[in-house]
């Protein structure tokens, strides 16, 4: 049977290519768009765990769900002293985070805004936003009260530089205060969203204003991109000893569960965007073995005449998707996987398919050169699904076979 | 080849290897019942050359069907070869034509993709047949109809006259008490015609072979040795010779 099914596929070349090819470039594209998926999925990790500002946080117990500035690392030196001692770590940077809202002095406009006190060289490894510097100076001028805003921030506040700007928050005394600024850099990350939220100005100068003294509210440490991040917080926490009392350390990913679902779910999309493709294809596939059925209606009419029972000729015609689909699905893999060599070596510049950069969730992904990455379960289990789903592709086709009819198929044709 | 002479295998007319009684078939084409069969009696005996003859219509393809578990009767029964064929379910059915029936239709006989010897054994591999043993059984069968050097051709590279010697060498290699064919020399030439007729004459002396025909060639009719005549799904006749 396994013979004849092979010929049946032979006999009608064209036929028998045209399907095949449809499996394999399908496989071809489902494989890659993984493989691709996964790439992108840790480049966009890599990229949120940047813009959260570190693999892990930390800070005084309590201040992340807060956000009360009372509530700070008064002593911040031996716990980024201790951080940095951590193998593998690439960059350790305490920041000051005001939340408050912040008004044009002219009070032309107002916006809620994160404030963020930062060290513009000890953030370089993180998200060094002085790249997208657009007009201005990034905090390297000599004004100590100069604050960076997003394009779009400086817009809704109605300001431009030079012109004052005053937070109005809650300082480290508990007491609401009005810090003023004066606009000294504009950045356009190219992200609305993005750009609405960025307001940068010296570490020490938002020490100064929340009355911190030496006082942080964030550490934020960047380990290796490939280093499981429970594996870094535990290092972290080990090198810390007795100074992580009172403070609290998590990773990115427990910090915003939020932005770790938003990409896991972009990644699962386009896992639904392959399914689709595979429906698609396999009603293409269950349509070419039902014509192959009813053309041979009166071939199989005499199989079954000779002797060959409903249960053989339905497998007969199963026998022929399953050789189809593997020869076609091994195909499939093949150029899959000489894709993969392609551009897990050399890339796929995601950029020049979308314009330039995107952001996710708040997340720049000015990184997009993607390469591929092959997850081998992932891989073997797709094939086995693209399998199953073949098969069930022609059940319908077998099953009308089973039905044939030998005095009425003979009949067929003469 | 040349015409036949008379039998070495006596048929054994008391040792019946059809008996149908009373078999009726009515067929729905949409509404409308067409009575293909109307309560039909046929006593077949063992080693028989019996062609079923009668114009189109006559019921004769339908009688053949019926006998080859193809197909049920509405009404009446049939048994074959000592087996109660009425109600098979199809599996059942299927089974007991690839044991006990060889089959020789008038036209697309052979698989298309299988070569000359793969058709000519295919039912003996359905059954099981090792591999040795069915080029044994074959082989012989195929040189002796003039194709042992054509094993690995395929269908169409046949004329139609070798195409139906395969399928001859088909239903008879696995030596079936019975063989039907159903207008198996319609679509040849009257040498080719006679030459096939020769040879299912030759192997039904030899073997004891029954071979059931429904045929209108006049050819075939004029060297069966009983011709049941069918008219309007009746028996209209039953001669002896």
């Amino acid at each position: 049977m396994w013979k004849l099914a092979w010929r049946q596929l032979l006999r009608n070349r064209a036929r028998t290519l045209i399907t095949g090819s449809a499996i394999a470039l399908a496989v071809a594209m489902f494989l890659m768009s993984l493989a691709l998926g996964d790439g992108m999925y840790g480049k966009m990790m890599q990229a949120a765990e940047r813009s959260a500002g570190g693999g892990v946080l930390i800070h005084h117990d309590g201040w992340w769900k807060g956000r009360d500035s009372t509530a700070n690392i008064t002593a911040p030196g031996p716990v980024i002293a201790a951080a940095e001692r951590v193998a593998g770590v690439r960059g350790v940077a305490a920041r000051v985070i005001l939340e408050g809202l912040l008004t044009s002095a002219s009070r032309e406009g107002f916006a809620g805004a994160n404030v963020r006190g930062i060290d513009p060289a000890a953030e370089r490894p993180f998200n060094d936003l002085s790249r997208y510097l657009k007009r201005g100076d990034f905090l390297s001028g000599d004004d100590p009260r100069a604050i960076v805003l997003g394009e779009k921030l400086a817009d809704d506040l109605s300001v431009d530089l030079g012109d004052r700007v005053v937070l109005r928050f809650v300082d480290a005394t508990g007491k609401e205060e009005p810090a003023l600024f004066r606009l000294g850099g504009i950045v356009a990350t190219g992200s609305a969203e993005i750009d609405r939220q960025i307001a940068l100005v010296r570490l020490a100068t938002a020490q100064e204003v929340a009355k911190l003294g030496a006082g942080v509210t964030q550490i934020g440490v960047l380990g290796d991109p490939g280093e499981p991040l429970d594996a870094l917080k535990a290092d972290v926490a080990r090198a810390l000893g007795t100074a992580s009392a009172g403070l609290e350390l998590l990773t990115w990913q427990e910090a915003m569960p939020e932005l770790v679902g938003f990409i896991e779910m972009d990644g699962n999309m386009n896992i639904m965007f392959a399914l689709v493709i595979f429906v698609i294809v396999a009603f293409g596939i269950a349509n070419t073995f039902l014509m192959s059925v009813i053309e041979r209606v009166r071939e199989l009419g005499l199989l079954a005449a000779l002797g060959v029972t409903p249960a053989r000729i339905g497998g007969l015609v199963l026998r022929e998707t399953v050789l189809l689909a593997l020869v076609a699905m091994t195909l499939g893999f093949a150029l899959a996987l000489a894709g993969h060599a392609y551009f897990a070596t050399h890339g796929l510049d995601y950029g020049a398919f979308i314009g330039g950069d995107f952001d996710v969730s708040g997340v720049i992904m000015d990184d997009l050169i993607i390469y591929t990455k092959v997850d081998a379960p992932r891989w073997l289990g797709s094939g086995a699904a693209v399998l199953v789903m073949i098969l069930l592709s022609a059940l319908y086709p077998a099953w009308r076979a089973t039905r044939l009819d030998p005095s009425q198929a003979m009949r067929t044709y003469e | 080849m040349t015409a036949a002479t008379a039998p070495s295998a006596a048929p054994d007319a008391d040792t019946a290897i059809i008996t149908a009684r009373d078999v009726t078939k009515v067929y729905k084409q949409g509404k409308v019942e067409v009575l293909a069969l109307r309560g039909v009696d046929l006593d077949v005996g063992q080693g028989e050359f019996v062609v079923l003859a009668g114009p189109s219509g006559s019921g004769k393809s339908t009688l053949l069907n019926l006998i080859g578990a193809l197909d049920h009767p509405t009404e009446g029964s049939i048994l074959v070869a000592g087996r109660e064929i009425t109600h098979l379910s199809r599996s059942v059915a299927a089974r007991f034509r690839l044991t006990s029936l060889g089959f020789v239709f008038q036209a697309y006989n052979l698989v298309p993709v299988l070569t000359c010897y793969e058709n000519a054994e295919y039912t003996l591999a359905l059954a099981g047949v090792p591999r040795t043993e069915r080029r044994r059984l074959v082989v012989p069968l195929l040189e002796r109809v003039g194709l042992g050097d054509m094993l690995t051709r395929k269908p169409h590279e046949l004329s139609g006259g070798q195409q139906q010697r395969i399928a001859v060498v088909r239903a008879i290699a696995s030596r079936p008490a019975l063989v039907l064919a159903d207008e198996p020399t319609a679509n040849l030439d009257s040498e080719t015609s006679g030459n096939l007729l020769d040879l299912m004459l030759e192997l039904n002396a030899e073997h004891g072979t029954t071979f059931v025909f429904a045929s209108h060639d006049p050819d075939l009719i004029a060297r069966a040795r009983r011709v049941v005549r069918l008219k309007d799904g009746r028996i209209d006749g039953d001669e002896r010779r």
